[in-house]
């Protein structure tokens, strides 16, 4: 199977926002990207990102 | 074959990288290597059929991980090796469309995935700059229409950024602050050269702008790099970019051209922290519809630039030129 072909594993984006950030009450509840990552067939990184779906309201 | 040479009549480093000479230069639209892979057509970079951000290493880097040559020197001069990453960033599975047209959102996850390549590349052994940027237009060397951008993670910080950190030093040195928030500060009182604004970012176009129309978009809270950002930070980076680029395609009645850059934290250690502020830069090269502002002979030889129009008459134009 082509590498590029892989199931990708979903991961959601990193950052490094919350040890940084001087105010924490400004700390989002953010919706990060959903990243796909795989490599082309010559060994190349390739990543996807897409829009997060929000999560499911729990009433 | 890809080396850096220093030299050392100015102290700045040159990147050669001749196998760039053979790349990909303004294919048909069919023989796109950004496009998505169709079904029975050619593979392209991106071999899938639909996605909306894809990001890959480029297949002609100026800089790479691997890059093979050791550091000699030769008499005054020194070479190293090209060390780093070049990234490609497709926008869009849409061939014909342009950043403004993609929207806010489209650009607000552009933002997102700007911070998430920072922190992936700065994270890389001996990388110590990271910048996002585009080249929008043949006018400033594009070579591939389909909508994309670009992230260099530079060995060590570039120099317009070394410059600009030294500045930022010299004034926290002597007042104590830092040079971009007091600066963000007084461009949203005084209004005068003020593009757009929101709660939490301004867009306006430099006191000292080098380029006619160019605009600097940051946020009004000192904040070192797009990880820091808030949510809210990055969605209105987002909403003045968008805005912005509008107003740069209204002004000529033209898809204006720009180089735009991210310019954010070095990622390697040091004292960054409280002189470094994120900043967007975007500079069209046009000064009217049909004229260039060229690096001429003050420009180019003395690194003195010369202005055609002043600043707070662009911002105006640019102003009103907002939806």
């Amino acid at each position: 199977m082509p590498a590029h072909d892989a199931v990708p594993e979903p991961e959601t984006a990193a950052s490094s926002e919350a040890a940084t950030s001087p105010d924490p009450h400004q700390q989002p509840v953010r919706e990060r990207p959903t990243r796909e990552q795989t490599t082309l067939p010559d060994g190349r990184r390739l990543t996807f990102y897409a829009t997060a779906t929000p999560p499911a309201t729990v009433p | 074959m890809s080396e850096r040479r220093f030299d050392p009549t100015t102290a700045t480093w040159v990147t050669f990288a001749d196998h760039r000479q053979g790349r990909t230069f303004l294919p048909a639209q069919e023989e796109c290597p950004l496009c998505p892979t169709r079904p029975g057509g050619p593979l392209t970079e991106v071999p899938r059929e639909a996605f909306e951000i894809a990001v890959f290493d480029n297949r002609f880097p100026a800089l790479s991980p691997t890059a093979p040559q050791d550091p000699a020197s030769d008499g005054p001069y020194l070479t190293g090796p090209a060390h780093g990453r070049c990234e490609v960033v497709v926008y869009s599975d849409q061939h014909d469309s342009t950043l403004t047209d993609l929207g806010r959102e489209r650009i607000k996850l552009l933002v997102d995935v700007w911070a998430d390549r920072y922190d992936v590349l700065g994270a890389e052994p001996g990388i110590s700059y990271v910048m996002p940027f585009e080249n929008k237009g043949e006018i400033v060397g594009v070579t591939l229409h389909h909508p994309h951008g670009q992230v260099y993670a530079y060995p060590d910080v570039p120099p317009r950024a070394a410059s600009k950190l030294a500045a930022a030093r010299r004034y926290h040195d002597v007042h104590g602050r830092c040079v971009h928030c007091d600066v963000v500060a007084h461009e949203s009182k005084d209004g005068t050269r003020v593009v757009a604004e929101t709660d939490h970012a301004v867009a306006f176009v430099p006191f000292a702008a080098r380029y006619p129309y160019e605009v600097q978009i940051a946020p009004r809270r000192h904040c070192p790099h797009l990880g820091d950002a808030t949510a809210q930070e990055r969605a209105d980076l987002a909403e003045l970019l968008h805005r912005v680029l509008e107003s740069y395609d209204r002004l000529f009645d033209m898809r204006l051209p720009y180089v735009l850059a991210v310019q954010q934290q070095p990622t390697c250690p040091g004292p960054w922290a409280d002189i470094s502020h994120l900043h967007i830069e975007i500079t069209p090269p046009h000064r009217t519809a049909d004229k260039l502002k060229y690096l001429a002979g003050s420009e180019l030889a003395a690194g003195a630039f010369l202005g055609d129009v002043l600043p707070e008459v662009a911002a105006k134009a640019l102003r009103e030129r907002l939806t």
